[in-house]
């Protein structure tokens, strides 16, 4: 079978160009309540890779990667609104529209008037990322992979600490494939997410990594569409086996 | 004579009582005395911290909010008495205002020691032990 022409592949990349790049920065951010109970921390969408920003909707993140980048703001009950800072510039880096994690471990975000007094303060967690999921948009971490020529799916990178937890922030991926001519990647430039496209018959490898904390590998196997078959464990109607596919 | 020597002794006796009266008077007066800084914790970190009169203990990336009341061991302080604290090393604790000089933001920042510099109406009173340990 024939890989996908140039002109299906840039359709799919058009259609799919949504879900991979930056839809979702206009998201209301969720809020959680400050310790001193006088106004809400909103954790906001820093860049399109964050997990916590991903399917349409924010949450308020468990824990944030180490090395990733997120925005908080605070909502007075009342009143100025607040400026947030690091409380330790050692755990938290101050960038331009938001932080970045430096260790892991709590960190401490304080709410500043016009005064520079605090107001208001929240911890966020941070942890390495210890493992790396794929998943389809929809589904749980894929321990393998198997198309039929021609089949397209979108994959997300998860990153998660070692007790599993999913973790936000912006991070930076790469993905690639260890045969383009059976499977061929879409990603743009440090995405959590990356369009597949089945190719000729045959198998590849797909990898994930996140800077260089955790790396992901999927096998992939390519069948010719007329002899494609599903795995029996495999969910109906979809090329995707799923478990937790980590490491 | 008999009645100048009586009015003499009367005269150096009413001397002598008025100094022991002003010297009383004297040791007597009370005066504000430093004697330490009692701390309150304001709010709940996620860790354990300690803030005592003699040594503050939390971890690298807290932050926790105290109230504090300057000790006296003679006259109390009074709320017009002010107080400033100030970190010797500010890359081990930071500290962040909270409004008024008896609140205040400590934040655990890089693990080490360090003391915190008590200074009460400008005079250089205390500095108690700090030490920034590193998250479990």
């Amino acid at each position: 079978m024939k890989p996908p022409s140039p002109t299906v592949l840039a359709a799919l990349v058009v259609a799919t160009s949504c879900l991979l790049c930056g839809c979702e920065t206009d998201l209301q951010g969720d809020k959680a309540p400050g310790e001193l109970g006088g106004g809400a921390f909103r954790y906001d969408c820093f860049g399109t890779t964050d997990l916590a920003c991903s399917n349409g909707e924010v949450s308020f993140p468990q824990a944030v990667a180490v090395g990733a980048r997120f925005s908080i703001a605070y909502e007075p009950e009342a009143g100025p609104v607040p400026r947030v800072v690091a409380g330790s510039s050692a755990s938290l880096a101050s960038l331009p529209g938001g932080f970045e994690m430096k260790r892991a471990g709590y960190a401490a975000l304080l709410a500043l008037n016009a005064e520079r007094e605090g107001v208001d303060l929240r911890h966020v967690r941070g942890a390495h990322v210890a493992q790396l999921q794929v998943s389809a948009d929809a589904g749980v971490g894929l321990s393998q992979l198997r198309l039929q020529a021609g089949e397209s799916h979108v994959l997300r990178a998860i990153p998660l600490d070692r007790f599993g937890v999913k973790l936000g922030g912006a991070l930076s991926y790469r993905w690639w494939s260890s045969d383009e001519a059976v499977l061929q990647l879409q990603s743009t430039e440090d995405s959590n997410r990356a369009l597949v496209v089945a190719g000729e018959a045959g198998q590849a490898l797909l990898s994930v990594q996140v800077g260089k904390q955790a790396a992901f590998e999927l096998e992939v196997t390519v069948e010719a569409a007329a002899n494609a078959v599903e795995d029996g464990a495999e969910r109906e109607g979809s090329g995707l086996s799923q478990d937790g596919g980590q490491r | 004579m008999n009645r100048s020597l009586f009015a003499a002794r009367a005269g150096r006796r009413c001397l002598a009582g008025l100094c022991a009266g002003v010297l009383l008077c004297g040791c007597a007066q009370e005066e504000k005395r430093y004697s330490g800084l009692e701390f309150e914790l304001s709010s709940a970190p996620p860790a354990t911290v300690a803030v005592q009169p003699r040594h503050i203990g939390l971890p690298a990336g807290i932050a926790v909010k105290v109230s504090m009341r300057i000790q006296s061991s003679e006259l109390p302080f009074e709320r017009h008495d002010a107080l400033v604290l100030r970190a010797r090393d500010p890359e081990v604790l930071e500290l962040f205002s909270a409004g008024d000089d008896r609140q205040i933001f400590f934040a655990g920042n890089d693990p080490g020691t360090t003391c915190l510099e008590v200074r009460v109406n400008g005079v250089l009173e205390d500095c108690i032990d700090v030490s920034v340990t590193s998250q479990q």
